[in-house]
């Protein structure tokens, strides 16, 4: 038995699925939620995670009927040229969101704990350690992601008990917050929340058989959305709507409730340490799928090389931005535009199997 | 064998004996006996420089009963004289039955058959094997007319006798430690397994194919590649000098740079004896108090040769005081940096104007003052290690005299600063294994660093790519946090352990051709 052989079993892609997706429940994504959905954000999250859980599962069975990763379906059911055209834009959107996501992370240390350190320092450190994560390989970054995830585990459990005393389920309800027709107006917009599930499919090859990658993600899909929908519960229950619109960071604000009597009221230090090693880990796989697209698109065979310059690109994409509001904003923007095609797609390709299944 | 592979490599490497003139004595050492005694034992005494050196004895003697004179060739030092003498010289002298025997081939086999009452007897007829056989310590016995010579094993080199181990200390378990004899490590292997699996095979390595060490593995249950993958890793060491295993470790090792070590010595025969017994290859050499094992994961490293011997509870209860020491080792330096730079609010109110009372006096900052302390701790170790015994005492004074009280009196260090370099350096010395112990305390200086420059931020930064680094590493093919990342089946013994009886499973992450130790134990 060969045990390195670069591939990852179904517990390496439930973590990495929930360092990639279920780490959004810490960052700014939740003020999004809770500026479009109000004290039902756990509801949008979750409506939102249905709603991308139906063209995934279009993609896994396609994925399943043709035993190829998503790239090769692309080359596959639309061309060499078309595929080209949609990894290539897939790569832009995810470079930028890797960008703006850094960014933002980088931001909430910055004003919150580090205020008189530079904050482009802290992004290039950030990056850096990202980098040398993910220059060690898909295979390492999925066995660090599973060696943490206990951590991750761990650390929400430590969090839902040290809060406990300060929620108010009560400030839940209204259940559906703005009314059931803003929600599901907004849920399609937003679907691209979890594109990053989307982009996971390239990786089918890396993974050791199509079922633990099926397992690997469904299963890790479903325990992010859990995570995300509970910690969108607890903002609105400790925080209370109106007045958690209004709190930049939510999580870190959460963390600085959470106390165990009166000696261990400020341990808001050691959430942010574990929270920047599972960002790491998020970063990580952004850089290592962006440099996977850019390699794709221009059809570089030798992709890890690409993670260092990348790393550097997105170090001075990050420096755009003014502020923490105009990064929101882009972020809205870049989000929404987005949902479209990764709804779309999984259905356009089952359309081009069918249309392919006919004429043959 | 030896021979005939060395021809090979050399044939491989495109190397004639004409190309071999920066060594003089070549031509001899590669040529064959022939019938001519006096030559052969000329050739012999040539090799070794006769007699302007003063190392190779040649004493003639006269064989009564075959009626032949012959000669005994040894070097001093290596065999052992009174072994010559006793089971070579005086059989021959004094043996006085008639046996008839005209044909050399005969007359040796009569030497051989009827004389020596030697344990290990053979021959040879090339004078590379002469060579190395009387190097390492054996008598060659030459007859005329016959191009073959008897090699007797008589060697006679000095050793200690076995000893408690100095290092790996148990209060419950053998306490027998290797000494810096192959032979003697080898018994003290046996005795753990009494097992026709177990294998020992020879590997001659080095420019010259003079060293030799000893490779150990249960046949039924290393796996292939990693056998052969050690081995070919020794046989391609091309340094003479490599003469222990602490320097064959060296020249074998994946990444000289690491500070990560990805082959453990221990001095424990139980400890290699239960290695052998998952699957592990070890190694032995002559001049070396301990065996090498190839290949490791973090958990070799972890574990002490007690925790099997204890009871569940109290084997998992020191292991968890152990992790605790090791993170304490690594990171309690860096989080204090971070907290009083960075997030004082941490602290419980008394305890940080404690501290900032007692830092009130002390001129330089924190991060400044916890280095010289590090330091200074750092020396009073190695300190402790060189300096010869009957001073030894000065240095606890001077330790905690001058630089415990003394240094906070002086306002050099805050009193708080002396407790944490006194915990950190009583954890340090939980962790069992000497260069993990190494590792950490170098990366502690990291943390510092890291903390000092991004307080929690810079901790979390550097963890993870420590994280990443451990996960990634490899020894011999053998990720380093297996069977933990990747998960693998195995018997849980990782960060604790399960009961003894419910280890059945041997760690698949070393591939083993046998995968059970013992049957699934039913009930409990």
């Amino acid at each position: 038995m060969q045990i390195t052989d670069g591939k990852i079993g179904a517990r390496e892609i439930l973590s990495m699925i929930v360092m990639v997706v279920g780490i959004k429940a810490t960052d700014t994504t939740p003020n999004m939620m809770i500026y479009h959905a109000q004290n039902a954000a756990w509801l949008f999250s979750l409506m939102i995670g249905v709603v991308m859980l139906i063209p995934f599962l279009v993609l896994l069975r396609l994925m399943g009927r043709y035993r190829m990763g998503l790239y090769d379906l692309l080359v596959h059911l639309t061309g060499r040229w078309v595929a080209t055209l949609i990894v290539a834009w897939m790569f832009v959107w995810l470079f930028i969101s890797a960008a703006l996501n850094t960014r933002s992370y980088i931001d909430i240390v910055n004003t919150l704990f580090f205020p008189q350190t530079s904050l482009y320092f802290m992004c290039l450190f950030f990056l850096l350690f990202s980098w040398l994560v993910a220059k060690r390989g898909f295979e390492t970054i999925g066995r660090t992601s599973w060696l943490l995830l206990s951590l991750v585990v761990f650390i929400s459990l430590v969090l839902s008990v040290s809060i406990w005393q300060d929620m108010n389920l009560s400030h839940l309800y209204p259940l559906l917050g703005p009314g059931l027709g803003d929600l599901l107006k907004e849920t399609p917009r937003h679907a691209s929340l979890y594109a990053e599930l989307v982009l996971m499919c390239f990786m089918l090859p890396y993974a050791t058989t199509y079922r633990s990658f099926r397992q690997g993600t469904l299963l890790g899909y479903g325990l992010s959305i859990f995570v995300i929908v509970l910690l969108n519960a607890y903002y609105v229950m400790v925080f209370d709507y109106p007045a958690v619109e209004h709190i930049s960071f939510p999580y870190q604000q959460l963390t600085r409730a959470a106390s165990f009597g009166r000696q261990v009221a400020h341990i808001e230090a050691i959430f942010l340490g574990l929270w920047i090693i599972t960002a790491v880990m998020h970063f990580a796989i952004y850089l290592y799928l962006t440099a996977y697209l850019f390699a794709r698109t221009f059809r570089i065979h030798e992709f890890e090389p690409l993670i260092l310059p990348l790393t550097g690109l997105c170090l001075l994409l990050s420096g755009f931005p003014k502020n923490v509001v105009q990064i929101n904003e882009i972020r809205d923007m870049v989000i929404s535009s987005a949902s479209i095609v990764y709804l779309a797609l999984p259905f356009v390709l089952w359309g081009l199997k069918l249309w392919r299944d006919r004429s043959s | 064998m030896a021979f005939r592979s060395w021809n090979y490599l050399r044939s491989r490497a495109g190397l004639s004996s004409a190309q071999s003139e920066s060594d003089p004595m070549r031509a001899f050492i590669d040529g064959q006996l022939t019938d001519d005694m006096l030559m052969n034992i000329q050739t012999l005494a040539n090799l070794f420089d006769y007699p302007d050196n003063d190392s190779l004895k040649i004493r003639h003697i006269h064989i009564r009963a075959l009626q032949v004179d012959a000669a005994v060739l040894y070097v001093e030092g290596a065999a052992d004289g009174q072994a010559v003498e006793r089971t070579i010289i005086r059989p021959c002298l004094e043996n006085d039955q008639q046996l008839d025997a005209h044909q050399p081939a005969e007359r040796i086999n009569i030497i051989k058959q009827q004389l020596l009452p030697s344990l290990a007897v053979k021959e040879s007829e090339t004078y590379q094997e002469l060579n190395d056989a009387l190097l390492h310590g054996n008598t060659v016995l030459i007859i005329p007319q016959s191009s073959r010579a008897i090699i007797i094993e008589t060697p006679g080199f000095e050793y200690r006798t076995v000893e408690m181990p100095q290092v790996e200390q148990v209060l419950r378990g053998p306490k027998e430690a290797f000494i810096e004899s192959t032979d003697v490590n080898r018994s003290l292997i046996r005795k753990h397994i009494k097992d026709h699996n177990l294998r020992c095979e020879k590997i001659t390595f080095g420019k010259r194919k003079q060293n030799t060490a000893l490779m150990l593995y249960m046949r039924n249950i290393a796996d292939d590649q990693t056998i052969q993958r050690v081995k070919k890793r020794i046989e391609q060491v091309e340094s003479d000098a490599v003469t222990n295993l602490f320097l064959l470790e060296q020249s074998i090792e994946e990444r000289p740079y690491s500070l990560l070590p990805s082959i453990l010595l221990t001095e424990r025969p139980d400890r290699a004896a239960a290695f052998l017994q998952e699957g592990h290859v070890v190694v032995l050499m002559d001049n070396s108090p301990v065996a090498l094992i190839a290949p490791i994961t973090f958990w070799a490293l972890f574990h002490a040769a007690e925790d099997q011997y204890q009871r569940w509870v109290v084997a998992n209860f020191m292991r968890l005081i152990r992790l605790f020491a090791m993170l304490v080792t690594m990171l309690i330096p860096g989080v204090y940096v971070a907290i009083t730079t960075f997030h004082v609010e941490m602290l419980p109110t008394d305890l940080m104007l404690a501290i900032s009372a007692a830092r009130e006096r002390v001129p330089f900052p924190i991060v400044v003052e916890i280095i010289f302390m590090e330091l200074t701790f750092e020396m009073i170790r190695e300190s402790g290690v060189r300096v010869p015994a009957p001073i030894g005492t000065t240095i606890g004074i001077v330790g905690a005299l001058v630089l415990g009280q003394a240094a906070v009196d002086a306002n050099l260090v805050s009193p708080i600063l002396v407790i944490i370099v006194a915990i950190t350096g009583l954890a340090s010395y939980i962790i069992p294994d000497i260069t993990l112990n190494f590792a950490i305390r170098v990366q502690r200086f990291m943390f510092i660093l890291f903390g000092y420059m991004f307080g929690f931020f810079g901790l979390a930064l550097y963890m993870s790519f420590v994280i990443a680094y451990l996960v990634s590493y490899k020894s011999f093919g053998v990720p380093f946090m297996s069977p933990l990342a990747p998960r693998l089946p195995a018997s849980r013994d990782m960060f604790t352990r399960s009961a003894f009886r419910q280890q059945w499973l041997r760690p698949s992450n070393l591939s083993p051709k046998e995968k059970f130790k013992q049957h699934k134990p039913e009930g409990n």
